[in-house]
């Protein structure tokens, strides 16, 4: 039998399944949704949300068979533009029933303007309803390109017409629609990775370390991919600092920096004094280089509150759970690209030595920094706040990794030098609390890790 | 059996003589009516990405959309409710002002609203359901808008852990929303055949299927912001010193936390690489060149047929490199959906139909009784193979 056969007409639907009908089913139960709303109680609340959902899916579902099937016709476009305006009206209604979700009533008023708008545009005769698209069209291309463009340069500022543009036409539509993407995939330049690290201290003095990403956490590789965005997500800078309010700051890390001394155990047990730098070359010549300090913004600040609550309700002491959590400490790391000329010498990407480390500060289990670790304040002058007097001068400081030369330079220069040449200074492993001195500062041990 | 195919010179490009031309190849563009084969096999394509994309929210459901999660309520009601706005001030100096009233973001989720465990993983099925009724096509139309609708509600409720991957899914989903992409290669195509309920008048002879205004449309938006992405992915890059030095290839493929370090075969390349500097310039600046040259010359030149196939294929090795290299597979999928807007329905059909008789005459190598190509539906496939070849 030939598939190419001519389909008879049909002879139309039964009357349960045509499109007023199931319509006016859909708006009957948002009216119940509706009704719903002065009833106390979850149950109703409950009950009200599944009658509004289950009432406009209906109705949209009438609305699309409608529009699937009608005619051309005048009178065919008039009576799919009153389905149309009834289902924009059973949106207010879902709008009226559901005024305490916002984001609900975003969606519906969303859905209200598609309705309304495309009652007009039916009723409209084809060649006004070209014209009509075609500038729906051009509206919408000129939102992505200003998406697009509202982008700062490197070092610069967007530009002042596409911000005006995406703050006055484009926000809530773009938005609405989730096309605000600027598309600038690796640019300027790629960059290196983030990680994020959450060294949890418990009342027993005992440390869980989680890293953020962890391949061995991820059930597929897109949790991966997403634990990566989720450790970049605490890497958006703030707005600069007024350079006397730097000069302090740098100032008083420079100062605690001289003589920390890790924190004591339970039993009293103290231990010595070391000298955290900001930065130091391979021959212990400290120094402090640019973006030593980097402050997240408002958003990347409050993520990492969230983050800290979320490690520390799912992370009890893992042998008696009673054991609660002293603190968490919590750092990001920034994983600099290998140099081409670096691995060309048998050094490896995932080295320690590419990790810059920043702390980005000590929390309690609800997400505030704890006691002693907050941040020194500054009047506008850059005067420090004198009521203050406890404040933690390492925070959004690096804490470096440093790799220090074994031994004297050879005759003849060599760079970069070979890995069973130096020994690593993990300044934030101390600065954490996992260890309390270092392995070249022991006696007769030496480095056991290495690059190829 | 050999096929000859007939040398035709191409044929001069019409070009626009007078305004009123201008308007009538703009709406030839727009609203010439077009079969729905292509956006049919991009639901189906991005049914499964998707799909893929929210069963990996299954893994700790909680932690992604829970009230307690990675981003908790505390975050999620600051962000929707009181984050400032500040837009550009008119008057020169004016210091930054926030918008009476006009605070939070502009996004709405499901998942804001709803924080009981139970309805979660009740509601997280519904919308796996809907997306595998959306992949199978059945109920297209309302199941592709529970689709959009759930993709959205994921990405507003966790903005700070969405990327690339998906921006590319909701606009893919969003524009195929336009097409009547599930009157073919669907379980609605299926049911209207059999003349069954609602889908009777849906029903379509599978060798014609029927031209639409909105199967042209949703193509020409999906290639149009194809452009967008491509043109400003490149010319962004402009801006960066690696990309002009040639060795932004390098920070893409020896990121240690992106690319597939655990591969032996993959570190050892990169050794080599750079213990060859001449090959390493060769292979970084090359791999440069390539991509800032298909990004920025795609948009002008794949509407050109001769360029075309250059361009589309050029795009596809982009993408499978990203995949490979980049570990961002996800990615690279829904970019490769989103290409095959610009392949001509007829060459897909073609290739569909040369990959179905290849198979058919492997089956019938080795299990001969399998083998039955004598149904209409590769003949068919075999036909508009032919056609297209012509």
């Amino acid at each position: 039998m030939s598939r190419n056969v001519v389909l008879p007409p049909t002879t139309g639907d039964p009357f349960y399944l045509r499109p007023w009908v199931v319509l006016l089913a859909g708006l009957v139960l948002v009216v119940v949704g509706l009704a719903l709303t002065s009833l106390p109680g979850s149950a109703a609340v409950t009950a009200r949300v599944i009658s509004l959902v289950a009432g406009l899916f209906t109705a949209g579902a009438a609305i699309g068979r409608r529009l699937q099937t009608a005619g051309q016709e005048i009178e065919h476009r008039i009576e799919t533009a009153g389905l149309l305006a009834v289902g924009a009206f059973a949106a207010l209604l879902a709008l009226l029933a559901s005024t305490e979700w916002s984001s609900a009533n975003y969606f519906l008023i969303g859905l209200m303007v598609i309705a309304v708008g495309g009652a007009g545009f039916v009723l409209l005769p084809p060649i006004a309803r070209q014209v009509a698209a075609s500038l729906l069209i051009l509206f919408h291309f000129c939102g992505i390109f200003v998406a697009s463009t509202n982008v700062a340069a490197p070092g610069g500022t967007t530009p002042w017409l596409t911000e005006l543009a995406w703050s006055k036409v484009y926000r809530n539509y773009l938005g609405y629609i989730y096309m605000t993407n600027a598309y600038h995939f690796y640019s300027p330049d790629p960059g290196p990775s983030t990680l994020v690290w959450f060294y949890i201290q418990y009342d027993d003095d005992t440390i869980t370390e989680i890293k953020v990403p962890n391949k061995k956490d991820a059930a597929v590789p897109l949790s991966y991919t997403r634990s990566m965005v989720i450790a970049d997500s605490t890497n958006l800078d703030g707005p600069g600092i007024h350079p006397l309010i730097y000069q302090r700051l740098l100032n008083e890390r420079l100062e605690q920096g001289k003589w920390w001394r890790p924190e004591p155990t339970k039993d009293g047990e103290k231990f010595a004094g070391q000298t955290i730098p900001i930065y130091m070359d391979e021959w212990g010549n400290a120094g402090v280089p640019p973006g030593s300090y980097k402050e997240p913004n408002d958003y990347s600040k409050r993520l990492i509150a969230s983050y800290v609550r979320y490690i520390a309700k799912t992370h009890p002491h893992s042998k008696d759970p009673s054991i609660p959590i002293k603190h968490i400490k919590v750092y990001r790391a920034t994983h600099r690209l290998i140099d081409a000329s670096d691995m060309a010498e048998g050094h490896e990407p995932m080295e320690e030595i590419y990790l810059t480390p920043y702390f980005l500060g000590n929390y309690n289990t609800d997400g505030e920094l704890v006691g002693p670790n907050k941040q020194h304040e500054f009047d506008q002058w850059g005067n420090p706040n004198p009521t203050q007097r406890e404040y933690d001068a390492f925070l959004y400081w690096t804490v470096p990794v440093v790799p220090l030369r074994k031994a004297p330079p050879p005759s003849e220069f060599k760079a970069p030098f070979e890995s069973k040449d130096y020994t690593i200074r993990n300044y934030m492993k101390l600065h954490a609390g996992l260890i309390r001195s270092f392995e070249d500062q022991k006696p007769d041990e030496s480095k056991k890790e290495g690059g190829r | 059996m050999t096929t000859t195919v007939a040398e035709t010179p191409a044929a001069p490009l019409p070009q626009p003589e007078s305004p009123l031309e201008w308007l009538r190849g703009w709406n030839r563009f727009w609203f010439q009516p077009a079969e729905p084969t292509i956006p049919c096999m991009m639901r189906i394509l991005c049914g499964i990405l998707t799909l893929y994309v929210h069963l990996s929210y299954s893994f700790g459901l909680y932690s992604w959309v829970g009230p307690e999660g990675w981003t908790d309520r505390q975050v999620v009601s600051w962000l929707i409710n009181d984050v400032k706005f500040f837009p550009p001030q008119i008057e020169w100096k004016a210091p930054p002002k926030p918008v009476e009233g006009d605070t939070g973001y502009a996004a709405w989720s499901v998942w804001y609203h709803v924080e009981d465990p139970t309805w979660i993983v009740i509601l997280h099925v519904v919308f796996l359901l809907a997306m595998l009724s959306y992949t199978l096509g059945f109920c297209t139309r309302v199941s592709g808008v529970i689709t959009w609708i759930a993709t959205l509600s994921y990405i507003n409720r966790i903005p700070n852990m969405v990327f690339g991957m998906d921006a590319m899914m909701a606009i893919v989903q969003f524009y195929l929303l336009i097409a009547p992409c599930g009157a073919m290669y669907s379980v609605d195509a299926w049911l209207a055949k059999r003349r069954i309920g609602w889908w009777r008048d849906g029903a379509v002879d599978p060798n014609k299927p029927p031209k639409s205004v909105a199967a042209n449309l949703a193509l020409r938006l999906l290639q149009v912001h194809f452009c967008f992405v491509y043109a400003v992915s490149g010319l962004s890059k402009l801006q960066g010193h690696t990309w002009w030095s040639g060795e932004a290839i390098w920070g893409t493929i020896a990121n240690p936390n992106f690319s597939p370090m655990q591969s032996d075969l993959f570190l050892n390349f990169l050794f080599f690489l750079a213990k060859h500097r001449w090959l390493y310039h060769l292979f970084v600046s090359g791999g440069v060149v390539f991509t800032l040259f298909l990004e920025i010359g795609f948009p002008a030149l794949v509407w050109n047929k001769r360029t075309r196939w250059l361009m589309i294929t050029g795009s596809v090795l982009l993408h499978t490199g990203i995949g490979f290299l980049m570990g961002l597979g996800g990615f690279s999928l829904f970019m490769l959906v989103f290409v095959m807007a610009f392949m001509p329905p007829e060459t897909v059909l073609a290739f569909l139909g040369q990959l179905k008789a290849h198979w058919q005459n492997a089956l019938g190598k080795y299990a001969p009784r399998l083998a039955t190509p004598k149904g209409p539906e590769p003949a068919a496939h075999q036909q508009a193979g032919e056609l297209a070849l012509r």
